[in-house]
């Protein structure tokens, strides 16, 4: 199915600074730098880049190889739903839908497995339940046009209690198959790293490769940065918003068929809160709300922070009462530091002779 | 050890008084009579006497007879109570309770020949009280007999949707809900049906992880949200590690009562300190998650002489059965099955007879783990299997 024109419009932006490679530079290290502040999510990175080692001081438990692992082995859970919360984002809308997507998809792989399903065939299912959910996302909102927001709030509620009545709030259980433990991730595959961390890279890979080489990822933002403007360009910004949707749906579903594997039973809240997290770790990827900008190597920064920022927490067995507060304050402040490096990278842009 | 032994006992039994049991053990009488009835698809009207027998008593002393039976069946007249049911979320444990008094419903429908018309509702969000306060007030509206509530909603605020519930003709049974915790004589419903939080729960897990430990040892706690629930069987824990000062706490990390959340925390924390020997989840998805932790980490699950303990709260059939198969060590069973019994229980006599239940009704906890998960499970899956009302 082809979803959008595949005509070469658009391929530079008004925002689409933000995303263009670093050229060689003949200044050498500060115009690096600049450059690299423009980034979605540098300004993150860099808060992480300090944070780690200073809280290593307190806790020097968080710079041992296998917290460091086992930091990787829990972020992809959040990393891999912000991968499709940041398409969306980027292609001017918002999913609210991802957690229950998470628990749907979910159940759907274990109930599934549960009747003696094959392995695969439970998690394809799974995984199509959320790619469907995706579409009738992105169909509400196109064709019925009712803002993104809305939608998919709705959408949340819906499949959130779908999954209620379908389980009577009881559990899916007693589903487990060996290979399953290895997809969860409760198996380790490659020293201390478990099976999911490879299937977040590939997906990082896929997607940035497709974001940055072809058009499509060109069609994602400039339909978020103007939608009308698109339309005028030759881009049919329905189909792409759709598209994010879908993607949206999959990715969130992928999440949720490791996620029954990790916890090995399906609670039928699995993933509540997810969709706050995942839009917490993408904005502090340097994902705009507002449209047209994000990336996945920033999503990939900002789930790590909110990962890193819980294991300090525990690892310094801080008391719980303040544990949203320093989560919340310490989101407000990454999302701040990265508007001011943009800023600051603009300016420096600006004042540049030519 | 020995010594330590027998006063850990002795501990036990003064404890123990506090409970009041002669209430439950007539009780205990009680359902084991209905027990029988129940197996025996039995009509209203029967020969009672006869049908306890069969259930085994040989001595013809059996829970009331035909001339008793009859003057409660023409007091009931066939009637048809309308009973609400709510508890904070929708879960396994809020099914097993109400899997209870479904149990006792038919038991009671059996014997008396009442009706049930029977409502069930959880909020969607767990512990939105908002909601549940919503749900209490249309039930009152719609003239229900009684409503069972178990609330994440504060003690005060609640005392006056239950004061407006009485006003208009709705009896307020609580179960489930650390009674302990407030003064009796404010608290408006009519009964609380629950258990001891602080001494039937959280006491009794420390007292269990010491006992396995010898007293001596590391333990980290993954607590829930907070509120009364944590903050009794906290208080619970404090009072059975204050008899063993060798026994410490070196983590607490919340688990927001989430499996996933668990195994995170648990996971970081076995992380800073792969030598800990204890780990408490303050109910059972947060214990579970816990041993799965350990299993993840490759580490040693408690096998009665070494590895990490891991005991959670609650008596799921899901929990007994991981017990089973020995990945989480135990569990602080609290009775779901009878608190949804004996709710029935206090409802049918006070609504038809006006007899007055005992404002604080303590079910019979235990400590399960794999000597002794048999009895516990056995129970739950009976009442997992009687037919929803």
């Amino acid at each position: 199915m082809i979803l959008y024109s595949s005509k070469p419009v658009l391929r530079k932006g008004t925002d689409m600074t933000v995303i263009s490679h670093t050229p060689p530079s003949t200044n050498g290290i500060a115009e690096t730098l600049q450059s690299f502040a423009g980034r979605p999510g540098a300004g993150i990175f860099l808060f992480l880049v300090v944070f780690l080692p200073v809280i290593s001081f307190f806790a020097p438990q968080m710079l041992q190889e296998a917290n460091l692992a086992g930091i990787l082995n829990q972020m992809v859970f959040i990393f891999i739903p912000t991968l499709g919360m940041t398409i969306v984002i980027i292609s001017g809308g918002i999913d609210l839908s991802v957690g229950s997507v998470i628990g749907l998809s979910g159940g759907v792989a274990a109930s599934l497995l549960g009747i003696g399903l094959p392995l695969p065939l439970a998690l394809l299912a799974g995984i199509a339940a959320g790619s469907a959910i995706g579409f009738l996302n992105g169909i509400v909102i196109t064709r019925l046009k009712v803002p993104d927001f809305v939608a998919t709030l709705a959408m949340m509620g819906v499949v959130r209690g779908a999954l209620y009545v379908w389980t009577s709030g009881i559990p899916f259980r007693n589903y487990m198959d060996p290979a399953y433990y290895l997809i969860g991730g409760l198996r380790m595959v490659a020293g201390k790293l478990t099976l999911p961390v490879f299937v977040a890279l590939a997906l990082l890979l896929i997607l940035t490769f497709v974001l940055k080489r072809t058009y499509i990822g060109a069609h994602f933002r400039a339909t978020g940065s103007n939608a009308e403007a698109a339309r005028l360009s030759g881009i049919r910004p329905d189909r792409v918003k759709l598209t994010a949707y879908i993607a949206s749906g999959t990715l969130a579903a992928i999440t949720g068929v490791m996620l029954a594997g990790r916890l090995t039973t399906v609670h039928p809240a699995m993933g509540a809160g997810y969709e706050l997290e995942t839009i917490a770790a993408a904005v502090m990827g340097g994902a705009a709300l507002s449209g047209g900008r994000g990336s996945f190597w920033g999503a990939l920064v900002g789930a790590l922070t909110l990962t890193v920022i819980q294991n300090a927490i525990n690892i310094l067995n801080i008391e719980s009462t303040w544990e949203n507060i320093i989560i919340g304050g310490i989101i407000l402040f990454a999302v701040l530091i990265d508007r001011a490096a943009m800023a600051l990278s603009r300016t420096a842009l600006r004042s540049r002779p030519h | 050890m020995a010594d330590r032994e027998e006063t850990m006992d002795k501990g036990g039994i003064s404890r123990r008084q506090i409970f009041g049991t002669a209430f439950a053990g007539a009780a205990t009488a009680a359902g084991t009579a209905m027990l029988g009835s129940l197996g025996s698809a039995a009509m209203p009207g029967r020969a009672f006497a006869q049908d306890a027998a069969s259930g085994g008593a040989s001595t013809s002393i059996a829970w009331g007879d035909e001339a008793w039976r009859k003057v409660v069946a023409d007091k009931v007249a066939g009637r048809t109570l309308k009973i609400g049911f709510t508890g904070p979320a929708a879960s396994e444990f809020y099914d097993e309770i109400e899997h209870g008094a479904f149990a006792q419903m038919h038991a009671y429908s059996d014997l008396f020949g009442v009706k049930w018309d029977w409502t069930y509702a959880s909020p969607q969000e767990h512990q939105d009280i908002n909601d549940q306060v919503n749900t209490i007030e249309a039930w009152v509206t719609n003239k229900f007999d009684a409503v069972l509530v178990c609330t994440a909603g504060d003690f005060e605020s609640m005392q006056n949707v239950y004061a407006r519930a009485e006003t208009a003709g709705t009896r307020v049974f609580q179960f489930n809900m650390p009674a302990e915790l407030w003064d009796e004589n404010q608290n408006r419903a009519i009964s609380n049906i629950g258990y001891n939080n602080v001494m039937q729960a959280g006491y009794l897990a420390g007292r269990y992880i010491a006992k396995q430990l010898g007293g001596k040892g590391k333990m980290i706690l993954i607590w829930g949200l907070p509120g009364h629930w944590s903050t009794a069987r906290r208080k619970g824990l404090d009072i059975a590690l204050a008899e063993f000062p060798d026994l410490k706490i070196v983590g607490e990390q919340r688990g927001d009562y989430v499996r996933d959340k668990a195994l995170n925390a648990a996971m970081n924390l076995l992380q800073r300190d792969p030598d800990i020997n204890a780990i408490y989840g303050e109910n059972e998805e947060m214990a579970l998650g816990a041993s799965q932790a350990i299993q993840a980490l490759g580490l040693k699950a408690w096998d009665g002489k070494e590895g990490i303990i891991t005991i959670g709260a609650d008596g799921l059939k899901s929990g007994f059965e991981s017990i089973q198969q020995g990945q989480m060590t135990a569990t602080v069973s609290v009775g779901a099955v009878d608190q949804g019994r004996q709710s029935i229980e206090a409802i049918f006599w006070n609504l038809i007879f006006g007899q007055v239940p005992p404002k604080v009704f303590n079910v019979r906890t235990q400590v399960v783990d794999k000597t002794n998960v048999d009895e516990p499970l056995a129970y739950v899956n009976w009442a997992l299997s009687v037919p929803k009302i």
